[in-house]
């Protein structure tokens, strides 16, 4: 079994959460230090995060800026009931739901569209240039319960509580997504 | 399914958790379960196996990370634009009214057109007058808006407190004993919990610290409230 998540400083999720909360706490008293600190704190996580849904660095830095924007407006509506990153990241993938329908109103937001096998031939020999190519053709529901939970390390529950919805839902897409990208990795010559 | 085991039944594999057993966050009695079952289910720690090659390979994968601080500079001058244009735009005095035409046909005779003007001016002034003496008594010494330009608060020679609070209080209730007593977190939380609260633009006299010490420890989120004397700060 691993060590959870992909904290940044290296410290145990509680006292992370705790670090978190002192600076929230201080964001509530509009601090820009605090803000500063926060916002390098989760960056890298987010980036991640928001590339693999969006594929786009600019849409990914306008996300993560729409939701700081929102952490600085509405820090003191934050009641504590979950860990602080649920709390971000759910900020952060509903902004980006709303982005991705503004630039590409087109797009199947749970679709099987995006499975279709692409003509272009796979020439890389990296698993993980071969994961990230069989990634890139998940429904994006399952890609994200899959970055949610492997490179980000959240529970079902937490994943659940970003996604807004029920925890069986997180499990039938971590379910779908396992079942697409064993067949993907097959198809495109990779293998797990 | 292909137990190894005989006593292993049927669509009691506990596959669907496999993955936040991976990562590490399935809760303990679960995870103990889970453990136990893949000991003895072939097919789950086939599973199990490519679910950790799964994981190493997506955590080794950072090559999509960009460079954090250009972009909290342009977070940062979008919201200061934000804001100061709300404070521009609360400021920004009303267009004058125009002049009204005064035909030559409706202007009164010269004396009483004097005498009007007369009563307009000192009308002016004692409005004036009273403009000022009530701005002077009521408005605040100065503008407690903060944006993210704004340069970071001073706290050199200032007052500070200790403060331990209460386990599990919330970040609202934070938020508001700091709004009440009008500190800032400036250090903490220590490995005792122990958080150390500054002021600003404050006149603080003695006996305003005493009394916000006292409105903390009057605060049953406050555990422990202790003004820093200068000989206890660390050199």
């Amino acid at each position: 079994m691993h060590q959870a998540s992909d904290r940044q400083a290296d410290l145990p999720a509680a006292d992370q959460n705790k670090l978190e909360l002192a600076l929230l706490a201080r964001i509530i008293a509009h601090d820009a230090q605090a803000m500063h600190e926060l916002y390098h704190l989760y960056h890298r996580r987010l980036a991640r995060f928001l590339m693999r849904l969006t594929s786009r660095y600019d849409l990914a830095e306008e996300i993560i800026n729409d939701t700081f924007w929102v952490i600085w407006q509405h820090a003191a509506d934050f009641r504590g009931a979950s860990q602080l990153s649920t709390w971000v990241f759910g900020i952060a993938y509903r902004r980006a739901l709303k982005t991705l329908r503004r630039v590409r109103p087109d797009l199947p937001l749970d679709g099987e569209e995006v499975l279709e096998q692409s003509e272009e031939p796979f020439q890389q020999s990296e698993l993980r240039e071969w994961l990230g190519a069989a990634l890139g053709k998940l429904p994006h529901e399952q890609r994200m319960v899959l970055e949610l939970a492997y490179h980000l390390g959240h529970s079902c529950e937490e994943i659940a509580e970003i996604m807004q919805c029920p925890t069986n839902t997180v499990k039938t897409r971590m379910f779908h997504a396992r079942r697409k990208l064993k067949g993907l990795l097959t198809t495109l010559g990779g293998a797990l | 399914m292909n137990p190894e085991s005989t006593d292993v039944e049927p669509n009691t594999c506990p596959a669907e958790e496999i993955p936040w057993y991976v990562n590490g966050t399935l809760a303990s009695g679960a995870a103990a379960k889970l453990g136990a079952h893949l000991a003895q289910c072939r097919t789950c720690r086939d599973e199990y196996d490519a679910q950790v090659r799964l994981f190493d390979a997506m955590r080794a994968d950072t090559s999509l990370v960009f460079a954090a601080e250009p972009s909290f500079r342009k977070l940062m001058a979008r919201l200061g634009t934000q804001e100061d244009a709300g404070v521009v735009a609360a400021r920004r005095p009303e267009p004058r009214a125009p002049k009204p035409v005064v035909s030559a046909s409706a202007r009164p005779a010269g004396r009483v057109l004097h005498w009007l003007t007369a009563a307009v001016v000192l009308e002016a002034l004692v409005l004036g007058y009273g403009g000022w003496a009530w701005h002077a008594h009521d408005a605040p010494p100065r503008s407690s808006y903060v944006t993210l330009s704004t340069p970071a608060a001073s706290y050199r020679g200032s007052p500070r407190i200790r403060v331990v609070f209460r386990a599990g209080l919330s970040v609202r209730g934070l938020g508001l004993i700091l709004h009440d007593t009008g500190a800032h977190i400036i250090d903490g939380p220590t490995d005792s919990n122990v958080y150390t609260l500054g002021f600003t633009g404050t006149e603080m006299t003695s006996g305003v610290l005493e009394r916000r010490v006292a409105a903390l420890r009057a605060n049953a989120d406050v555990l422990f409230a202790e003004p820093v004397s200068e000989s206890s700060e660390p050199r």
